[in-house]
């Protein structure tokens, strides 16, 4: 997780390329590249051009085309916006529902929650370093078990007196002793 | 489940961040406490995890608090060796220290976590998007400023049949309506200028009917895609009621312009279209900022319109949608750029409204008492308000080391090295983290600058406002003028003048304490490095308020765009490119094989793979590879043209915050006393320089 600013690359992206991931760029004003004819004498087709989406035709001609064309304005001082049927106010709530096909987040952020920073957060690390456990491998000698004989066969030698004179010792005895 | 487990998380932290807070320490423990602090602060600056700022964010708290705790029980003059002045004036800066640090916690809270929202993708099919209309208010600026905005609105990508654009008029202009008729969009005005721009909205609403609201100040020019970044959000979340995006200057600020750091040190605003605004979205709790945003009309109808009550209406609007209950999204991306205002009295005067109308909506809608606010709400909006009372504790600060040098006061009730041992781990953990979380946003020792050059002027306005929210009025910011000659605003820079003569007079008074064995050299010391610093700053005030020359209406603006030219419509086209373009003129790369005469008249095709229409211009310089040009007269269609190839392209303003160079604290220092150092010697030159032309004056002008 870094803290990098949201990624404008990703934006430029979606500009040069009209689309990123499910974000999807439409033109409404066709542009409408220049042919040149070169000082050289040859004509030339610009090398990019950016197509229009097909499938959006503008209702009415780009604002700087009937301009150009000389064609009245759209409306005076009296302000009454003409909006087709389509175009009319409907209930927010119950278009944006119809809408929502894609269900994206709204909040999506780049880096995630601080309220993840807790035991959860912990949890899941500890998950895939449980899952790749290191393998050392130390060489140690075999393992073999000791036995003191000795101090086993002095024990058992005992008589039954000074066994139980051992478990008569207290505790403090004990301390005292050692 | 998770909240609580946060809960018990920050009540196991508090215990030994208590004990760190409240240990005592003798100078030497404390100088340790300070060294390992700043060496912990500088350790984790360098962790490029953002996790590890949250780690600073809380080092910087325990700095500051611990600073606090030592000066409020061991410091204070309390007792019968100090007198009531002495306990006037400490009263004074530990008002001032509290501000500094509730301020402190407030931004950390508010910026803990950016959220760097993207755009949402629009329904598939263009005819199910919503009807939107665009607002353009203008009261009293000049038609140049206004065409291009109106000619990008234009241009939006957004279908046809569901863009109504509105010039809202307040000024009842006829070249503004013969325009608009011209273009084809609709003139609105109204019978009187009540409640001024938010008046104007208002009126405008009552009279259109689109589903959702643009706003753009009228120098506001919009991109192409305003609308596709920003209305997806508000289509797939209904409740969200308004988008707002960053305000882009495309020309530089008073402060930009007078020190000459235009793309090079983020300027006043970048900090909060950057930064402020993203970490408010965190909180839910971004705000409209006026322009550059889309509203929701069903939420803007259900509070009543846009705020009347207040100078700062979209902040007031947007608080009382939230407090319906409504969402806000902020997209960081900047969708439009304008004009910054030209001269330091003209941004002086906007920020004075900025802050008076802060000031008006705490008296009157207090986010801290008002009803339905979220805990995050009502901590982001009491901060952007709070941060308006910076005034009188700048002052405060620029004057303390005096109160001890020149009157003799003890304000601080402690030998110099012990302040400086606690102090110092204060400033710098908060300066090393306000860079580390700020950094390409707003550059280390600016907020003292740009506060230094406002503070006295919003002291006043502030105070009234929250004696009584309903005194002044709106005053409209000017923007598209000219600075016809480098001089230096003495008017302006009364406060600055005096605030650093004041610190020099200090400075030297400690000096000569220091050579005469003052008793107390280290507290002596310590208030000299003060007023030294505050020198500095007030010497940078003093540079912002030395106007330079700004002749060009036009702003140029440094891009590289692909373009044509040709010397007639008959002859044949060269490729090329623009090294800058302005509104008025244009300068390119010259091909070879061309040459052009001064006085000539040629053409230029901006953009020719998106667009035919070509541009006159005569040639005014030619040289160097280089052939410049004024813009002569345009039609609509060739204005339009050159909206939308300058101002108007998706992309236009998309690399203007890389190219900046990154937060250094050191070398920020380095640069703002470069700045202060300037300023005083500008001052000086122009205090011999006046008293010069009083000596020569006769004496009987004088009396006159």
């Amino acid at each position: 997780m870094s803290d990098k600013k949201p990624g404008d690359d990703d934006v430029q992206q979606l500009l040069r390329d009209l689309q990123l991931g499910n974000l999807q760029y439409r033109e409404f004003t066709a542009p409408t590249a220049a042919k040149l004819r070169l000082a050289g004498g040859k004509p030339q087709e610009p090398a990019v051009t950016l197509p229009a989406d097909p499938a959006v035709v503008p209702a009415k001609p780009a604002p700087d085309a009937r301009l150009a064309a000389g064609v009245p304005p759209l409306s005076a001082a009296a302000p009454t916006p003409a909006l087709p049927p389509a175009a009319a106010p409907r209930n927010a709530a119950t278009r944006a529902t119809a809408l929502d096909t894609t269900s994206p987040s709204v909040t999506t952020a780049v880096h995630e929650s601080p309220l993840n920073f807790t035991f959860e957060r912990l949890r899941r690390q500890v998950i895939p370093a449980r899952a790749a456990v290191p393998q050392l491998n130390l060489q140690l000698p075999p393992r073999q078990r000791v036995i003191l004989q000795p101090r086993l066969a002095r024990l058992r030698q005992r008589a039954l007196a000074e066994v139980f004179a051992a478990l008569a010792q207290t505790p403090a005895d004990k301390r005292q002793s050692s | 489940m998770r909240r609580l487990s946060l809960i018990v998380v920050v009540l196991l932290l508090l215990v030994p961040a208590y004990a760190l807070i409240t240990a005592p320490a003798t100078l030497l423990w404390q100088t340790y406490t300070a060294v390992g602090m700043v060496i912990a602060a500088n350790v984790l600056r360098r962790l490029r995890d953002y996790r590890w700022a949250l780690a600073m964010m809380g080092l910087s708290v325990i700095a500051s608090t611990r600073y606090l705790y030592w000066r409020l029980t061991e410091t204070l003059p309390l007792g019968p060796e100090f007198n009531l002045w002495d306990q006037f004036l400490a009263a004074g800066l530990i008002g001032a220290e509290l501000y500094a640090y509730v301020i402190l916690i407030l931004g950390f809270i508010q910026t803990i976590w950016p959220l760097h929202r993207k755009p949402v993708p629009l329904p598939p099919d263009p005819s199910q998007w919503p009807t939107v209309d665009v607002f353009i208010p203008t009261y009293n600026e000049p038609l140049k400023v206004v065409r291009p905005t109106v000619l990008a609105a234009l241009a939006l990508d957004w279908p046809r049949d569901k863009l109504n654009i509105y010039v809202l008029d307040d000024g009842r202009r006829d070249e503004f309506r013969q325009f608009c008729e011209t273009v084809g969009v609709t003139h609105l005005i109204r019978g009187d200028n009540k409640h001024a721009k938010a008046g104007n909205i208002n009126a405008a609403l009552k009279k259109t009917r689109g589903e959702f609201v643009a706003i753009f100040d009228c120098d506001h020019i919009p991109v192409r895609s305003f609308l596709q970044m920003t209305m997806g959000t508000m289509i797939v979340d209904p409740k969200v009621s308004l988008v707002q995006t960053p305000h882009h200057f495309f020309s530089p600020d008073p402060f930009e312009k007078n020190l000459s750091t235009f793309r090079k040190v983020p300027n006043e605003g970048e900090l909060f279209y950057g930064l402020i605004q993203d970490g408010d979205d965190f909180w839910d709790a971004s705000f409209f900022c006026g322009s550059c945003a889309v509203l929701r009309r069903t939420a803007l109808e259900e509070i009543g319109g846009i705020a009347t009550e207040t100078v700062t209406e979209d902040a007031h609007t947007s608080l009382r949608m939230h407090s319906r209950g409504w969402r806000s999204a902020y997209i960081n991306i900047p969708q439009a750029a304008g004009l910054a205002t030209e001269s330091l009295s003209a941004h002086v005067g906007q920020r004075i409204r900025w802050a008076r109308g802060m000031a008006q909506i705490m008296r009157v809608d207090n986010p801290f008492l008002m009803k339905g606010l979220k805990f995050g709400q009502r901590i982001c909006y009491m901060n952007a308000m709070l941060h308006f009372f910076y005034g009188l504790p700048r002052l405060i600060f620029l004057t303390s080391p005096l109160a001890y040098l020149l009157l003799g006061a003890d304000i601080i009730k402690a030998q110099g090295w012990m302040v400086l041992a606690y102090a110092a781990p204060h400033v710098i953990l908060a300066t090393i983290t306000n860079s580390r979380l700020q950094g390409p946003f707003r550059h280390s020792f600016w907020a003292e600058l740009y506060e230094t050059v406002l503070a006295t002027f919003i002291i006043v306005p502030t105070a009234l406002a929250v004696v009584n929210p309903k005194l002044g009025k709106f005053n409209v910011t000017a923007k598209g003028g000219i600075v016809d000659r480098d001089y230096f605003d003495k008017d302006i820079a009364k406060p600055y003048y005096l605030l650093f003569s004041l610190n020099l007079v200090g400075m030297a008074v400690g000096f000569t304490r220091l050579l005469l064995n003052d008793p107390h050299p280290d507290t002596v010391a310590l208030n000299i490095g003060w007023t030294l610093y505050n020198l500095m700053i007030t010497g940078g005030a003093l540079a912002v308020a030395s106007e330079k020359r700004q002749v060009r209406e036009a702003v140029r603006v440094r891009t590289k765009l692909e373009a044509a030219i040709r010397l007639s419509p008959d002859d044949g086209a060269w490729l090329t490119n623009t090294l800058d373009v302005s509104y008025n003129g244009v300068a390119l790369t010259l091909p070879d094989g061309v040459a052009p005469q001064v006085g000539q008249r040629m053409q230029v095709l901006l953009t020719p793979s998106r667009s035919d229409t070509w541009i006159d211009i005569d040639v005014k310089r030619v040289g160097r590879g280089i052939v410049a040009g004024r813009i002569a007269e345009m039609t609509i269609a060739q204005e339009s043209a050159l909206v939308q190839a300058l101002f108007g392209r998706a992309d236009a303003w998309m690399q203007w915050r890389e190219r900046q160079d990154l937060d250094r604290p050191l070398h920020a220092l380095l640069a703002v006393a470069r700045h202060g150092l300037r300023g005083s010697r500008n001052f000086f030159q122009w205090l011999g320089s006046s008293l010069l032309a009083r000596a020569r004056r006769p004496a009987g002008t004088n009396a006159a």
